[in-house]
């Protein structure tokens, strides 16, 4: 591609830094990018000298990549934070270029196989275009959402595709080409937005019911009904570090109280702000507590239910900018990291949970006649609530079996009426939804709860691991004025589960490492751990020591050079293939059985003046070729040769201009 | 399975090619990039380089659908071409109403692809212009074997119009890869949009076919012995030249002469039969063989034998000695020469189309020389091989006082034993210098 108009690198560089909020370096990379041209003297930097500034580069890029990720808390937004300083990072190439007398981009700088090869010098491009839409991409990833941005890019558009117009087209017919695109570029801009919304309401939410931690605070899908086997993965989701007396049996991420189909919906209840007390602290209720777990963590793009124990009063080490507890006693976090590594006060007690609403006493109507029965076979339906529930949970243990494998011929319409009548067996969230509506029969009010059951011990880690398939359903009922725990599936779904593949020493010892990196990678800077400052002590040398290896040899390579020249084959010298292409180009191309003087002297006198020079140039090339005492086989003899060529191809490349 | 996603692929790479300039390339790529960064519509502003880039290809794709013009062309070819050798020609180009401005005219082959035997015989793993992983996965060769099939490359032409004309000539360049039949398909007349992202092609389908002789390299003046043989019924000397007495040899027909004898258009001019008289003659004729057996398994050494075989039949003197060539494809092909400057052609536009031998063995073109052994005063071999079914050839003719010439493009083995006649082997990388250092005598 030819070179871009006036200015266009410089405008663009200017909007970046206007726009990115980075106007310093904007305005150095304007004076520097666009003063080039300006530079009077021209260096002649050859490809070696391109290729070692595009490592130091790509080091520096890497190095910049690393640190990046380090201090940032967000991967996706690092790369965004990476991206925006490309324009930067990659400007010395374009100084360079317009600085060099070909203004030229070697490509043999950015692929190593050309390297290797070293053909010729003329595989070169121009990168202004490409640096240009580096920059443009750079703006737009880091720039906020305004109207500038979008006008910017038309008019940068416009002015940068204005030389491509086709030859002989009016000015008027672009001009209006250029308002029409720029008009359904605004149109399909807005469409985009607005698809994500709808894309994001409709469809990503159907996918983030199933997920094990980040679930949706207002609804739990269940798998009642569900035919096959209910898969739980081995993989460590939760670690819990507590004094074995502190041991919460059971982490809860969400209260749910209207059953439908399968699914279980939360109640409709306002959320409470948490203000933090500091920058880490959040205290739900000021109550004071004893037990103390230290909790950690990912949640899915840093928003979502927390899992706490029950009766959590307060919260510490935090890592969020916004956490909100709903009356039910759900505690979610609107905005924060996606590493949480923060430590749960609690009692046990679910004391600060609002009281029942009449919604916890609901039963879907057809299911209240087999509700009723059921509580009167567990001999329940007419103890007070501690009693009634004890008496339930004991019916479901003795005469239920826990199972996740549920065979093909038991497909019913009708899956929990099954579980309460003849099948008699299923898994966690059948008995938490029976448990729960048969609580509800009997006029005692029951919830849906689901979270983590904390049994696992790690000596390894020293602390309680909770993975995927350690996810539970259990009852909340109201028994003495508050809210209490009614566990209904049988204990032997613990064995079951854990006796599951449990075998994962080379993945939980990997999980452990990421654990403790995340540990100190995310650390608070007064905890003395994590990327602070003081590290860039030991990336800095370390960055030096990479420089002076890649620079050492370099200098060891140029040193090297005249002695391996005798070496190579003379047919691979860069500037013979350097000049069958430049015929090639004219439309004389060599075949691959010709010999160099048969082939030239194929080439019409009218059209080649040169074609004396390169005819004796040929069989000078031949005689150094086959009859090694017929030309010097020196250092100078070869080199003149090769100069000669070199010459002889910049020539003929002139007439057609270098290839693109 | 890979073959055909190799035509997919490189279906799709040339479409776009055609269909997209420089700066549309470019566009559709930062489009690319910036959707990848603008997903998230929350998160960054990409999105909307994102939009731009796409309204400006649905905006360009608009405008080239209307350019439409309907065109004849037509190609002004010459007889033959020869490999290697750029072929420069006219395409005359009407359109039904003015053309303006700039556009391409592009000239294209009809399409071959290899086959999946063609494609494992292809040997060229040495490509230096691929780096490993393109060998490894063959579609540079695969490209550059089509290529090859196809038989030459042809440049598009930019033409700007600086004032609306409905006629157009322009010059084209054919570049012929190989020898043989080069078959053209179509021309495709392209106009970028107001843009210059797009392309807009108006295609006239124009099937035309192009003969490519083998390259020929100069050789050495040949030393042939100097015997003659008796040939009955002798050859047509000269070629006819308008009235001229002098030229033609024809007397009044007589009962029994063979009625392809009678030359017609000098029986109307002088309104009597009057037939060709072939006098009995003594000349000397040369065989020039050519070895095609095993030449499926080497591309580059076929093609090396057929450019010795064509520089022997273009430039070897044989004054009045008339050249055959034999060679064996399906079956034994004999190809005389006459003794004019022009008669050497139809040995070239045999060698043009020579094939490798894939169903015969040597034994045919031994027994097919052999029979044509008592006409031949001396005989230029050009074998593939150098082996001993070939050296009883040359044996078995030198015995019959045959005077030959081997030239061999492989090394000869310890069973190739010839006696005294020359032998010269000629490298198939650089048969040009081989040839120039060949011997000159043929005994």
């Amino acid at each position: 591609m030819s070179a871009p108009p006036r200015f266009l690198l410089g405008a663009s560089l200017g909007a970046w830094g206007w726009l990115a909020g980075k106007p310093l370096a904007g305005a150095l990379l304007v004076i520097l990018v666009e003063g080039a041209p300006l530079v009077r003297q021209r260096w002649q930097f050859d490809d070696r000298e391109f290729e070692r500034v595009t490592d130091l580069i790509s080091i520096g890029f890497a190095l910049f990549a690393v640190w990046t990720w380090l201090a940032s808390r967000d991967l996706a937004q690092g790369i965004l934070d990476l991206l925006s300083w490309l324009p930067a990072l990659l400007a010395p190439l374009v100084v360079m270029q317009r600085l060099s007398e070909s203004g030229r981009f070697p490509l043999s700088a950015l692929f190593w196989s050309l390297r290797r090869r070293r053909e010729t010098p003329a595989r070169s491009m121009q990168i202004d275009y490409a640096y240009f839409c580096h920059v443009l991409v750079a703006t737009a990833a880091t720039a906020p959402r305004t109207l500038d941005l979008g006008m910017v890019c038309s008019v940068l558009g416009a002015y940068a595709l204005w030389p491509w117009r086709r030859p002989g087209a009016r000015a008027s017919w672009w001009v209006l080409a250029a308002i029409a695109a720029a008009a359904v570029a605004g149109a399909l801009g807005f469409g985009m937005t607005i698809a994500q919304r709808f894309v994001e309401a409709r469809v990503l939410d159907h996918f983030r019911d199933r997920a094990s931690i980040a679930s949706r605070a207002d609804r739990s899908r269940t798998a009642i009904g569900d035919l096959g086997t209910l898969e739980q993965s081995g993989r460590i989701v939760l670690r819990v570090e507590a004094a074995p007396a502190s041991r919460p049996p059971r982490l809860r991420d969400g209260v749910f109280d209207t059953y439908q189909s399968g699914v279980w919906y939360a109640p409709v209840s306002p959320m409470r702000s948490i203000a933090p007390v500091g920058t880490d602290h959040w205290v739900l209720d000021a109550r004071p507590v004893e037990h103390r777990a230290r909790i950690s963590l990912w949640l899915a793009g840093g928003r979502g239910s927390l899992p706490v124990p029950e009766g959590t009063a307060r919260l510490d080490a935090l890592n969020a900018g916004i956490v909100q507890a709903a009356a039910h006693g759900t505690v979610l976090v609107a905005q924060g990291a996606e590493f949480l590594d923060f430590t749960a006060r609690f009692d046990g007690m679910s004391l600060a949970d609002g009281p029942p609403t009449p919604r916890d006493l609901s039963v879907p109507t057809r299911l209240a006649p087999l509700l009723q029965r059921t509580g009167e076979e567990a001999g329940a339906a007419t103890l007070p609530p501690a009693a009634a529930a004890e008496r339930l949970r004991a019916f479901f243990h003795d005469t239920f079996a826990y199972t996740v494998r549920l065979g093909a011929n038991e497909a019913t319409p009708r899956p929990l009426d099954a579980f309460l009548t003849t099948d008699r067996r299923g898994h966690c969230e059948y008995f938490a939804t029976a448990a729960t509506l048969v609580l509800r029969q009997m006029g005692i009010p029951a919830r849906y709860v689901t979270g983590y059951a904390v049994e696992e011990w790690s000596e390894r880690e020293g602390a309680f691991v909770v993975r995927a398939r350690d996810g539970h359903a259990w009852t909340e009922a109201w028994i003495d004025g508050r809210w209490q725990s009614v566990d209904a599936t049988p204990p032997a779904w613990r064995a079951l589960e854990s006796g599951e593949a449990s075998a994962r020493p080379i993945g939980d010892t990997l999980s452990w490492l990421y654990h403790r990196f995340n540990r100190w990678r995310f650390a608070a800077p007064e905890d003395g751990a994590g990327p602070n400052a003081l590290w860039l002590l030991v990336i800095v040398p370390l960055a030096g020591w990479v420089l002076w290896g890649v620079m050492r040899r370099s200098r060891r390579a140029r040193a090297e050079e005249p002695a391996s020249l005798e070496s190579r084959r003379i047919e691979s010298w860069p500037e013979v293939v350097a000049l069958e292409r430049a015929l090639a180009n004219l439309g004389f191309a060599r075949l691959p059985s010709q010999s160099i003087r048969g082939w030239v002297r194929t080439l019409p006198e009218e059209q080649f003046p040169e074609r004396a020079a390169l005819l004796a140039w040929a069989e000078r090339h031949d005689r150094a070729r086959y009859d090694p005492a017929g030309i010097s086989r020196s250092q100078d003899g070869v080199a003149v040769l090769r100069t000669e060529a070199l010459a002889l191809a910049r020539g003929l490349e002139a007439r057609t201009g270098p290839a693109a | 399975m890979r073959l055909r996603l190799f035509v997919r692929a490189y279906r799709l790479s040339r479409w776009a090619d055609r269909r997209f300039t420089p700066a549309g390339k470019t566009v559709l790529l930062l489009a690319l990039v910036s959707g990848v960064f603008g997903l998230d519509t929350g998160r960054t502003a990409a999105y909307q380089v994102f939009a731009l880039c796409a309204a400006l290809v649905v905006v360009a794709a608009v405008s080239v659908v209307a350019w439409r013009p309907g065109v004849q062309v037509r190609r002004m070819l010459p007889e033959v071409a020869t490999a290697g050798v750029p072929v420069r020609y006219e395409l005359r180009v009407t359109s039904d109403r003015p053309l303006s401005g700039g556009f391409v005219v592009q000239d294209e082959l009809s399409d071959r692809f290899p086959s999946a035997r063609q494609f494992r015989q292809e040997v060229r793993m040495r490509d230096p212009a691929s780096n490993a992983v393109d060998r490894r996965i063959g579609y540079p060769r695969w490209v550059a074997l089509g290529a090859w099939l196809r038989g030459g490359t042809i440049a598009p032409v930019s033409v700007s119009l600086g004032t609306p004309s409905s006629e157009v000539r322009v010059d084209a360049c054919l570049l012929p890869l190989r020898r043989g039949p080069v078959r053209f398909a179509r021309t495709r007349l392209l106009r970028s949009d107001v843009l210059g992202l797009l392309r807009g092609a108006v295609v006239h389908p124009a099937a035309q076919s192009l003969w490519v002789l083998p390259p020929t390299h100069p050789i050495p003046e040949l030393r042939f012995p100097g015997k003659r043989r008796h040939h009955r019924g002798g050859e047509l000397g000269v070629p006819e030249v308008g009235d001229s007495q002098e030229f033609l040899q024809v007397r009044d027909y007589r009962p029994g002469d063979p009625l392809r004898r009678i030359h017609w258009g000098r029986s109307a001019r002088t309104g009597r039969l009057v037939v060709k008289e072939m006098g009995e003659e003594f000349f000397a004729r040369y065989g020039l063989v050519l070895d095609t057996f095993g030449g499926d398994a080497d591309r580059d050494r076929f093609e090396a034998a057929v450019a010795v075989a064509a520089s022997l039949a273009r430039h070897v003197r044989t004054n009045d000695a008339l050249l055959d060539l034999l060679f064996v494809e399906e079956h034994a092909v004999l190809a005389a020469a006459g003794r004019g400057p022009g008669s050497r052609m139809v040995l070239l536009r045999a060698l043009a189309g020579v094939q490798p031998a894939r169903t015969r063995s040597f034994a045919t073109l031994a027994d097919a020389v052999l029979a044509h052994a008592s006409r031949l005063s001396a005989c230029v071999h050009v074998l593939l091989e150098a082996d001993a079914a070939r050296a009883e050839l040359v044996q078995r003719l030198a015995h019959r006082g045959v005077a030959q010439l081997v030239l061999t493009l492989r090394d000869p083995g310890p069973g190739f034993r010839v006696g005294a006649v020359p032998v010269h082997v000629v490298d198939a990388g650089d048969p040009a210098r081989s040839l120039a250092g060949m011997p000159t005598e043929v005994r």
